[in-house]
């Protein structure tokens, strides 16, 4: 009897353990599945859009170019004020801390190393992203979910014509560029902030010998993978976007939690392929 | 590549075709349809709100994958390379019961952009035929508006006028008649028979209509078709007359 008692015991101890384990695996597994189900799906969905890009880059081209430059306009033009301000903020930051640093070492020729690595490798690209996905990605997934919860999709599909190719492909084309030419932009204007920071901190340093510092600092390299990366990050947001925008038949009660996935996703892929470019930088270097 | 214009037979005829929904992808929304829609036809679909009836209209329309079966649009099955899927696209026209407009776009770029798109008419002549669209569709006011601005009967006719511009040859109208008011009623009514009588300013030829309805409205006549769904059953109630004579 005492046996059978402690058998019983054993098997509700072992299904509890069995039940603690499974729902252990549950909450872990579960958000696996679904972040490789949502990979899978922004993949297959950013593969239809390159195969569009690729089948039907020429068609209805005055459609396209018009769409196209209506996203560049939207998404950089109308952001060029914000990322002057970021650029003069971006450049007292990051020269301020520097300068103070290299003066106590005495070291004030890596200046120019320091402003490559740090604004033209890294923060540039990634700022340029980020504030994109808040301020252009953000109201994109809602247009266009809400769109999609309209009916325009099958609007366009009635019409003949090919929803990505109206409305994904001048965006990924937009964005990129966008993200390019912010970048670009930001970089600039951070760089001559930092100058006149340096300047007024009463540093020792002529623009000349600031300039060949950053000349001799930057190589081929940098403007290569700062051209792949900006595109790949305006690339990359788009599709995320418009993925969660327009994949899935949306009601009106779906935009929110659309928008909350595209905001999310976007951060971790740009984070993800920022890390795959250092990976490149570090083989290269 | 496919002509769709020459067709003996059915231009539409559905063979076993179970329709699915919208909304829901796995759930079917009306079993078992066979059905055929020939030239010259005109065809209220009744049911009531829930029944399926826009579900079956997509379908019919090829915007919406059946569950099961087969569709033929004049003769032909569900194009495979997309110059056949836009081919076929240009001889069927779909007019939502409303929203389905662009809303980045205004009323007149909303009904050029099919032309513009396909380049169907040269760059010159697409705002001639906009222009005459929106005008035979009485929203040459509204033209500069944007879709959220109009009222809902003026949104059905935007619609009307952008699947117009194509010259389709098959047109489907979702409830084209819902709470409409006497006169935006009244514009309809003789709107659709001009069109199944080819007598539409600015269509050159008659299209053949399906239309959607609650109920089958009063001013039905015997030489028209009229089908039924009712619990997920699509049934045909009356062919239409011309083609039972023919």
């Amino acid at each position: 009897m005492p046996r059978r008692i402690t058998g019983l015991a054993g098997a509700v101890v072992g299904t509890a353990f069995s039940r603690k384990v499974g729902s252990w695996a549950t909450r872990v597994g579960r958000p696996f599945v679904r972040g490789a189900q949502s990979a899978r799906g922004l993949i297959a969905f950013g593969l239809i859009t390159l195969g569009v890009l690729w089948s039907k880059g020429g068609h209805a081209p005055v459609w396209l170019r018009h769409l196209t430059r209506h996203q560049i306009v939207r998404a950089g033009v109308t952001l060029l004020p914000l990322f002057l301000f970021l650029s003069a903020i971006l450049g007292f930051l990051v020269i301020g801390q520097t300068v103070a640093w290299l003066s106590r070492l005495g070291a004030m020729d890596y200046l120019g190393p320091v402003m490559v690595l740090v604004i033209v490798r890294e923060l540039g690209p990634l700022m340029t992203a980020l504030v994109m996905l808040a301020r252009v990605c953000t109201p994109m997934v809602v247009e266009l979910s809400t769109a999609r919860a309209l009916g325009e999709v099958e609007a366009l599909e009635a019409l003949g014509i090919d929803p990505i190719h109206y409305l994904v492909v001048p965006r990924v084309l937009g964005l990129a560029l966008s993200v390019l030419g912010l970048t670009v932009y930001l970089i600039l204007g951070a760089i001559v902030a930092g100058y006149l920071w340096a300047f007024l901190q009463n540093i020792p340093l002529t623009p000349g010998a600031y300039f060949r510092q950053l000349a001799a600092a930057l190589s081929w390299l940098d403007f290569g993978v700062l051209a792949l990366k900006t595109l790949m990050f305006g690339a990359v947001l788009a599709t995320v976007t418009c993925y969660h925008g327009l994949a899935r038949p949306l009601r009106l009660d779906g935009v929110a939690p659309a928008t909350v996935h595209a905001v999310g996703q976007g951060l971790v892929a740009c984070l993800l392929l920022d890390a795959v470019f250092l990976l490149l930088y570090l083989v290269a270097a | 590549m496919i002509d769709y214009s020459e067709a003996s037979g059915p231009i539409l005829a559905m063979i076993h075709v179970d329709v699915g929904c919208l909304q829901d992808r796995y759930r079917v929304a009306v079993r078992d349809v066979n059905w055929q829609v020939h030239s010259g036809d005109f065809w209220i679909v009744a049911g009531s709100h829930g029944s399926g009836r826009t579900d079956l209209l997509l379908t019919a329309a090829g915007l919406l994958p059946p569950c099961a079966g087969q569709i033929q649009w004049f003769g032909q099955p569900q194009p495979a390379s997309e110059v056949a899927r836009q081919s076929l696209r240009r001889k069927v026209g779909f007019v939502f019961e409303q929203g389905h407009l662009l809303h980045d776009l205004t009323v007149a770029e909303n009904v050029a952009l099919p032309c513009e798109y396909h380049g169907v008419q040269r760059a010159g002549s697409v705002e001639g035929v906009v222009t005459r669209m929106l005008e035979s569709t009485g929203l040459r006011a509204w033209a500069d508006a944007r879709p959220a601005a109009l009222p809902v009967p003026w949104q059905r006719r935007a619609l009307l006028a952008r699947a117009l511009v194509l010259q389709p040859r098959l047109m489907f109208f979702d409830c084209p008649l819902r709470g409409l008011d006497r006169r935006h009623a009244e514009w309809w009514h003789e709107t659709l028979l001009q069109l199944h009588r080819g007598e539409f300013p600015g269509v050159s030829h008659s299209v053949t209509v399906v239309m959607t309805a609650e109920e089958p409205p009063t001013w039905i006549t015997p030489g028209m078709g009229v089908a039924w769904i009712e619990e997920g059953r699509f049934s045909v109630v009356t062919s239409p007359a011309n083609r039972l004579a023919g």
